[in-house]
């Protein structure tokens, strides 16, 4: 079975290739962030600092690296999404092996050590880029060349130790069986016959599992405020709580599968020019699919809404303003911002995979005469039928969850109030905004899939 | 109306069409036969400018469109020229009946005023029935007829059509070409059909035979 | 296929004279043939001597004499056995279009006429043919489409015919001069 992948992997197209250096690209960035995760653990010293504080400060460490392995969830997503694309357009091979004789078994396992493989030299970089910076990071604060305001530890022998190589390992393996799952999960919707390769049909409604996601999550943050309480040391309950919130809002996201149909539908019945009635239906027709591509986007926008509370006390004099807690603030926007980035281009790589499922339609409406923009508005309004709901919803969510927070405190002004509402909605505008400007970012794929060679058959 | 003179067009090594020149006039019943691989389609996407030929030159109303630009010739397409091929070209997600509906709504129609014209279309070609359904539930034959009313609905003044019978059964086939080449002659639209079926081509008038990239042989009837 | 066969169908529906026999079968297979009186007549009295029709009735109202013919029971088996048949396919080629094109391979250069140019010009004549059965049966009767479509099947399989034979040619060629 090797033997044969090996084979096929010599006749790849530069299309497949570039889609295999963009998962690499994936798997790559989130071995990073875990890599990062894990020299963190090798941090012993205590101490405040009002730059460094999230690397130095005990308490701080733990919710810093909580976030930088959340941070790989829209890395890992994004690698998901380009394995279904490739799971889709490695068609023709896996139909000429079903010829062959491969069972259907054995060309999922060829989807799984083509993304596996990906993954691993994606995560070996990864790793590779991560160790030099650790060096010079060690060489910097350690020997004091640097005229940085480098954290003072008093006692300490260095401040920042080198990154233990197993949980590297650790973190290398982590990301390629992600990759492997990945491309087997992808291959679920492909069936590849030995005479076509058809899209499995998808399933485009809300389902069970997303209200258990709900409770599930809801379940774990409650258990973990109580776990707060009995192991104040460890402070195993934040994990806990971080990871119930994951759970919750992806149960969520997931659920505005319905919303985003709702929206669709509406939007379908009202529309009146051709690029809304089409976008409308594409999007009403799969939901789910964008409801999954949008999750991270959703998740993002939920934490962005959220942190505004926190926000809004420092800087209307409740609590008071300090150094540390800008940079904790700018830092996890910064991480936010980032995040976003990295999902929509997810999102990019959901509508390349729709278009390739409408090349041969595109292309006739391309070839009676419908301008390329034309098409291309069709894309950009997709995105926002389908990331409005999305977004309202995280946003709201975000406002609403931590909104307790305001009964702990009495502002001074009601402007206090005013802001988290005004950020949620930035920030759910942020989120819109993202979706709509990657999908431009579809156009080359739109103009090939549009190409007259598109109309003959194969 | 609707000429190539002396065009050559090659996919890299591949010289598809080798210093052709065929004249269509208007109103005229079309058919391109020839052998597998000999141009048909490359000529069809020629002479419907989406495709440009290296040299040569199309014209169209005694306009070169060739040298247009990319936008110019989508324009002289989206005016003059509707489209039918051999299946996949319906968007699955719309009904038949919006599928109809949507070259004129590109137009900047209006959407009621779009949604009748084009029901009167699918009552034309006897497939009102299934308005409300989607690509996926049709059979191969009701959607080439839905894509028969697609091309006409803007009402082009050429329609090009590359094999549109090549998925159907004779009987499904018939039923096509009969309502394809009927609003053809009734509505006096110049019809260019590719086609690799006798008797598809006998629908025609005229009948361009290709070979290696050039004409064989015209035969008129 | 008899036209003893054709006739004793046609009685089946019931008695008929024989200027009906002629004007149904005309209608029923417009691309056949037409049925000349004659040829009617003549069949019914071998059918009758077989014991496969009979008279119904003879009316003489001042005219010529007037015959109704009917089919009898023996008659009726005999159509069954027939239609319980099929045809047998054709066991020797007998078509002209093979002969001319091999003797166009053969003599064309002593006559001036090449082979590739004969099936040029037979492949029009047929797809002009094919044209006229097209339109015809577009407007027509179902019997009528039914009968042009007979005909336009067997004109596409000629067709078919000639594209392979004009890329056979050469080779054709190369064996009749070696
Ligand atoms: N987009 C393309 N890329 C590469 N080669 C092409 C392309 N389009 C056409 N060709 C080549 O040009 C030649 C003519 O192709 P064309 O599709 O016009 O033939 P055709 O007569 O329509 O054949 P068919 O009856 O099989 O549809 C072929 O050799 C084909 O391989
Ligand atoms: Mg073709």
């Amino acid at each position: 079975m090797i033997g044969i992948a090996r084979m096929l992997e010599r006749g790849r197209s530069r299309r497949e290739r570039v889609r295999g250096r963009l998962m690499a690209a994936g798997a790559a960035l989130a071995t990073f962030l875990l890599c990062a995760a894990a020299n963190l653990t090798a941090f012993e010293i205590d101490e405040h600092h009002d730059y460094y504080s999230v690397f130095t400060d005990g308490m701080m460490r733990p919710g810093t690296m909580t976030a930088l392995v959340l941070l790989t969830a829209p890395a890992l997503a994004f690698v998901y999404q380009v394995s279904r694309l490739a799971a889709a357009t490695r068609q023709r091979r896996l139909a000429a092996l079903r010829l062959a004789g491969a069972t259907p078994g054995e060309t999922r396992l060829l989807g799984a050590y083509e993304t596996g493989r990906s993954a691993l030299l994606g995560a070996l970089a990864g790793a590779a880029v991560y160790l030099p910076v650790n060096l010079a990071a060690q060489w910097i604060f350690n020997e004091r060349v640097s005229p940085l305001p480098v954290p003072y530890v008093p006692g300490a022998g260095s401040s920042v130790p080198a990154v233990p190589l197993p949980l590297v390992a650790a973190a290398i393996v982590l990301v390629t069986a992600g990759g492997v799952l990945s491309g087997l999960a992808a291959g679920r919707h492909v069936v590849a016959s030995p005479l076509e390769v058809v899209r499995r049909a998808r399933l485009t409604r809300p389902r069970a599992l997303d209200l258990l996601l709900v409770v599930a999550g809801a379940g774990l943050v409650f258990a973990g405020f109580n776990v707060v309480e009995m192991d104040p040391i460890w402070r195993s309950g934040v994990y806990v709580i971080g990871a119930g919130a994951c759970v919750l809002v992806f149960g969520l996201v997931l659920a505005t599968t319905w919303v985003i149909r709702a929206a669709a539908r509406s939007a379908g019945r009202r529309a009146g020019s051709a690029e809304t009635l089409l976008s409308a239906r594409m999007v009403e027709a799969d939901p789910r699919a964008w409801a999954r591509a949008l999750s991270v986007v959703g998740l993002t926008v939920f934490l962005g809404s959220a942190a505004g509370w926190a926000q809004t006390f420092v800087l209307f004099d409740v609590w008071s303003v300090s150094t540390f807690r800008m940079v904790i603030y700018v830092l996890v926007d910064l991480a936010l911002l980032g995040a976003m980035v990295t999902s929509a281009a997810a999102l990019v790589v959901h509508q390349a995979e729709e278009l390739l499922d409408h090349r041969r339609s595109f292309a006739s409406l391309a070839a009676s005469g419908v301008p390329i923009a034309s098409l291309g508005r069709v894309l950009t309004r997709q995105a926002l039928i389908a990331a409005l709901p999305v977004c309202l919803v995280a946003g709201a969510a975000g406002v609403a969850a931590l909104s307790w927070i305001s009964f702990s405190a009495t502002p001074t002004t009601a402007w206090a109030y005013v802001y988290p509402f005004l950020r949620a909605a930035v920030v759910t505008a942020l989120g819109v905004a993202a979706a709509v400007l990657v999908s431009r970012a579809a156009r080359p794929v739109l103009r090939r899939a549009a190409a007259p060679g598109e109309l003959r058959f194969e | 109306m609707l000429e190539a003179r002396g065009v050559h067009k090659a996919f890299g090594p591949t010289r598809a069409l080798r210093g052709l020149t065929v004249e269509i006039g208007e109103g005229e019943i079309v058919a391109v036969t020839g052998p597998s691989g000999s141009g048909k389609s490359t000529l069809l996407h020629c002479l419907a400018g989406i495709l440009r030929p290296e040299t040569g030159e199309i014209r169209f109303d005694g306009r070169r469109i060739d040298s247009l630009g990319d936008a110019a010739r989508t324009t002289v397409r989206r005016e003059n020229f509707g489209v039918v091929f051999q299946f996949g070209q319906l968007v699955p997600e719309l009904s038949a009946l919006e599928n109809v509906a949507l070259p004129l709504m590109f137009n900047r129609h209006g959407r009621e005023e779009s949604m009748l014209t084009a029901r009167s279309w699918l009552e034309r070609l006897g497939v009102e029935d299934c308005a409300g359904l989607r690509p996926g539930e049709l059979s191969g034959g009701q959607a080439q007829r839905v894509a028969v009313a697609r091309a006409l609905v803007t009402g082009p003044r050429v329609v090009f059509a590359d094999e549109p019978t090549g998925a159907l059964d004779s009987l499904a086939g018939e039923r096509v070409m009969d309502e394809l080449t009927g609003t053809a002659r009734e509505s006096r639209t110049t019809l260019v059909i590719v086609t690799h079926d006798n008797r598809v081509a006998a629908y025609a008038d005229r009948e361009i035979v290709l070979r290696d990239g050039t004409v064989a042989s015209a035969v008129t009837a | 296929m008899s036209v003893g066969h054709v006739v004793l169908g046609l009685l089946s529906e019931g008695p008929r004279h024989g200027y009906e026999l002629k004007r149904e079968h005309d209608r029923h297979l417009p691309g056949a043939r037409p049925l000349a009186y004659g040829q009617v007549y003549a069949t019914l009295q071998r059918l009758q001597r077989d014991g496969f029709a009979e008279v119904a009735e003879t009316a003489q109202d001042g005219g010529p004499e007037r015959v109704l013919y009917a089919i009898t029971p023996e008659g009726l088996a005999e159509l069954a056995r027939w239609l319980g048949e099929v045809e047998a396919p054709a066991p020797h080629l007998s078509g002209a279009l093979l002969s001319r094109t091999v003797l166009a391979v053969i003599a064309g250069e002593a006559a001036g006429v090449t082979p590739g140019d004969y099936l040029l010009r037979q492949r029009a004549a047929h797809l002009t043919r094919m044209r006229e059965l097209t339109a015809r049966r577009a407007s027509g009767s179902p019997a009528e489409a039914l009968a042009a479509d007979y005909a336009i099947q067997h004109l596409d399989a000629d067709l078919r015919w000639i594209e392979t034979a004009m890329a056979r040619l050469t080779d054709l060629k190369e064996e009749i001069d070696a």
